[in-house]
């Protein structure tokens, strides 16, 4: 669930990521737009202050202007006259024929705000009058804008304001629409989580998408029928093995204990009564597995004293007579009494009866097997570590993988690792737990397997 | 009466399986030995004559064995233990709760059946006076007397109670817990201290030199165990 929630947080993420990018790109484009305009722009850049101070008076009241202002005039095909204070044109240069020689104040209003005649022109007051410079026709626009202060920064902050209310609306409505899209959608996620885990499904087939939640349950059915039918095969088979098996090891004992037979077909008895009990211990642990692959073991959980547990698996191997080739330790601390972790107590002696036969079987004669319970960060770590031949590094990492546990086989049809360890992965997983394979000093394996303590 | 000459009757649909569990009777030293291969026949046995205890599977042509055990619980409360290949817990529980007294898992190892079937016998029917035999002294398990050479004591009840689970469970260690939680329930944190004080007690009634005990030794971590010489 978790990783559905992060998929539409994420999509949300980058959907406003998205939106971003779209106004940043926008912004540089506008922003190029601009500056290409310019960059075409002929705008004549007549310097109209220069020309004014090029054109002087002198005592007489004659009007003289540097070649300068002709220069200027020309390369930007414009034209200049000077006004007196009554209209009068008492100074020019490359003025166009067809314009008056003599203004009225309205006239000067209007051309000095739009054109003259076509002309657009500046205009700038001078010592003797107003100076003004025409320019071709059609080569700029002129508009005034004379507006309220107010009304400018008020136009402003709205166009801001709106911008700001749209980006608002936006994130809102893609909220809104991720959210929508997310309900329709999680239920069918969870649901196949839920299959992926093994869990029956059973989807509301209404609302969104339908279709898809009543398919998804009837594959969900599907993959449950095929999971029991295995699970009944598998029970099926251990059952029906059970009879059998009662005769073999039933006759076998009875050959090994039977004095009055050759010494050799006793020994041979022996074996055929060992042989036949790993194929019972087998059949008992497939069975387990299966069941509690597909949660079908009721787990029977209490509070449980954990070094009680560690102490009965230790002295049921004693009990048993102990293969005189092995020496088992139960190391304690005087604290670790105190201690209670919840389980199920016969699955929990069954995980460490594993452990400890797989540290038996894997080890030559001589080896010794050290249990031990202690305690880290809120766990109780039952240690089982053995002084024999260990594992290398490529083993290590591999009884360290989870997805190791589920294959049974290699593709070359090789047994990975027996049903007794992948027991013991299933009643760590069921418990809570965690279980690590790590190399023993100097030399054996040591498996530690972490069971969280009840709370408080 | 002898155990072994208490009649057993062994209810099994599997005749092969039938063979050597009688065999495995006859040679442990039973007498009265017999045997039925369907619930009916086993019914009709048990109406006839009642026997001491009954081995009973649970798939049986015709009613089932825990079919058979709710008839047999309704006129008897002699021991029964299922035999069977069905070991899922369910079935377990389903075979205690209509009355079982035990519950052996096919396949099973015909000294662990001997053993059982002796365990049953014995509860059912304790002998006028069950003895164990140590090696400085015998305890009476009917009156919890202890006979050290010539003077006698008596456990008290708390020690009674563990001397028998450890005498029940002879020559094979008893964990610490097990102890406890006979002695004072399924709760029994905490007791620790209080068991190795009635060891102590028990020691001294049963040792010559309690410090260095031979008969109720210490399994250093793990718990305690009782060596019995002969029990009756």
């Amino acid at each position: 669930m978790d990783g559905v929630h992060g998929f539409f947080r994420k999509y949300f993420l980058s959907t406003i990521g998205i939106i971003l990018i779209f106004f940043m790109v926008n912004t540089a484009l506008l922003v190029v737009v601009l500056l290409a305009a310019w960059s075409q722009s002929t705008e004549p850049e007549i310097p109209i202050q220069t020309i004014g101070e090029q054109i002087t008076a002198d005592e007489e009241g004659n009007i003289h202007s540097s070649h300068e202002v002709a220069t200027i005039l020309q390369q930007n095909e414009g034209w200049a006259m000077l006004l007196d204070d009554a209209g009068k044109v008492i100074w020019q240069q490359d003025m166009p024929k067809s314009l008056p020689r003599s203004y009225t104040s309205s006239q000067i209003a209007s051309f000095s705000r739009w054109y003259l005649e076509g002309y657009p022109v500046l205009v700038q007051v001078h010592p003797r009058g107003l100076l003004v410079i025409g320019m071709e026709k059609d080569s700029l626009i002129k508009y005034n804008i004379s507006t309220d202060k107010t009304y400018i920064m008020s136009l402003l902050i709205g166009i801001a304001g709106m911008v700001l209310m749209n980006l608002g609306v936006i994130l809102v409505l893609f909220w809104y629409h991720t959210r929508k899209i997310e309900k329709a959608v999680a239920p069918i996620l969870e649901g196949i989580d839920t299959m992926v885990e093994g869990r029956p499904i059973n989807l509301k087939d209404h609302g969104e998408l339908s279709e898809i939640k009543e398919k998804l349950n009837i594959a969900g059915r599907h993959l449950r029928q095929k999971e029991k039918a295995r699970q009944d095969w598998i029970h099926g088979i251990s059952h029906d093995i059970r009879t059998p098996l009662s005769l073999i090891l039933g006759y076998a004992s009875e050959i090994e204990d039977d004095v009055s037979i050759p010494e050799e077909t006793q020994t041979q008895g022996k074996m055929i009564r060992a042989q036949g009990g790993k194929i019972k211990a087998l059949i008992t642990d497939l069975n387990l597995v299966s069941r509690l692959e597909y949660s079908m073991h009721p787990l029977n959980k209490k509070r449980i004293y954990p070094l009680e547990t560690a102490r009965r698996v230790a002295s049921e191997f004693l009990n048993q007579g102990l293969d005189t080739k092995y020496e088992l330790t139960l190391e304690a601390s005087e604290e670790s009494a105190a201690w209670a972790i919840e389980g199920d107590p016969s699955l929990l002696e069954r995980m460490l009866t594993n452990v400890i036969l797989n540290c038996m079987t894997h080890n030559p004669k001589g080896s010794s097997v050290v249990v031990s319970v202690q305690k880290n960060h809120g766990t109780c770590v039952f240690s089982i570590s053995d002084n024999g031949v260990g594992m290398t590094d490529k083993q290590l990492f591999f009884y360290n993988q989870e997805e190791f546990y589920k294959k049974r086989y290699r593709a070359t049809g090789e047994s990975t690792h027996g049903f007794g360890l992948r027991l013991v992965y299933q009643i760590v997983k069921a418990h809570g737990g965690e279980i690590c394979f790590e190399h023993n000093h100097p030399h054996g394996l040591a498996v530690s397997i972490g069971i969280p303590f009840i709370e408080g | 009466m002898v155990l072994y000459e208490r009649s057993i009757l062994i209810v099994e649909d599997e005749l092969e399986l039938l063979r050597l569990l009688r065999a495995i009777f006859a040679k442990a030293g039973y007498t009265q030995i017999n045997t039925a291969s369907s619930g009916e026949e086993a019914m009709a046995m048990v109406r006839s004559r009642l026997p001491d205890l009954v081995i009973l599977d649970v798939m049986l042509p015709g009613i089932d064995g825990f079919e058979v055990l709710e008839q047999v619980r309704k006129i008897s409360k002699i021991p029964v233990l299922m035999l069977t290949a069905k070991g899922e817990p369910e079935d377990r529980f389903a075979g205690f709760e209509l009355g079982a007294d035990d519950y052996l898992v096919k396949p099973f190892l015909p000294k662990e059946l001997l053993l059982r079937v002796q365990a049953l016998l014995k509860r059912a029917y304790p002998e006028e006076s069950r003895r164990v035999l140590l090696e400085h002294a015998s305890v009476n398990l009917d009156t919890a007397e202890v006979k050290r050479q010539k003077e006698t004591v008596a456990l008290t009840d708390k020690e009674y109670t563990i001397f028998l689970k450890l005498a029940e469970n002879a020559n094979c260690i008893v964990t610490i817990g097990a102890l406890c939680e006979v002695a004072c329930g399924e709760i029994w944190q905490g007791y620790e201290n209080t068991l190795m004080t009635h060891i102590r007690h028990i020691r001294e009634k049963i040792e010559i030199n309690p410090s260095s005990p031979v008969s109720l030794v210490t399994v250093k971590g793990l718990g305690y165990k009782l060596l019995v010489k002969e029990a009756s």
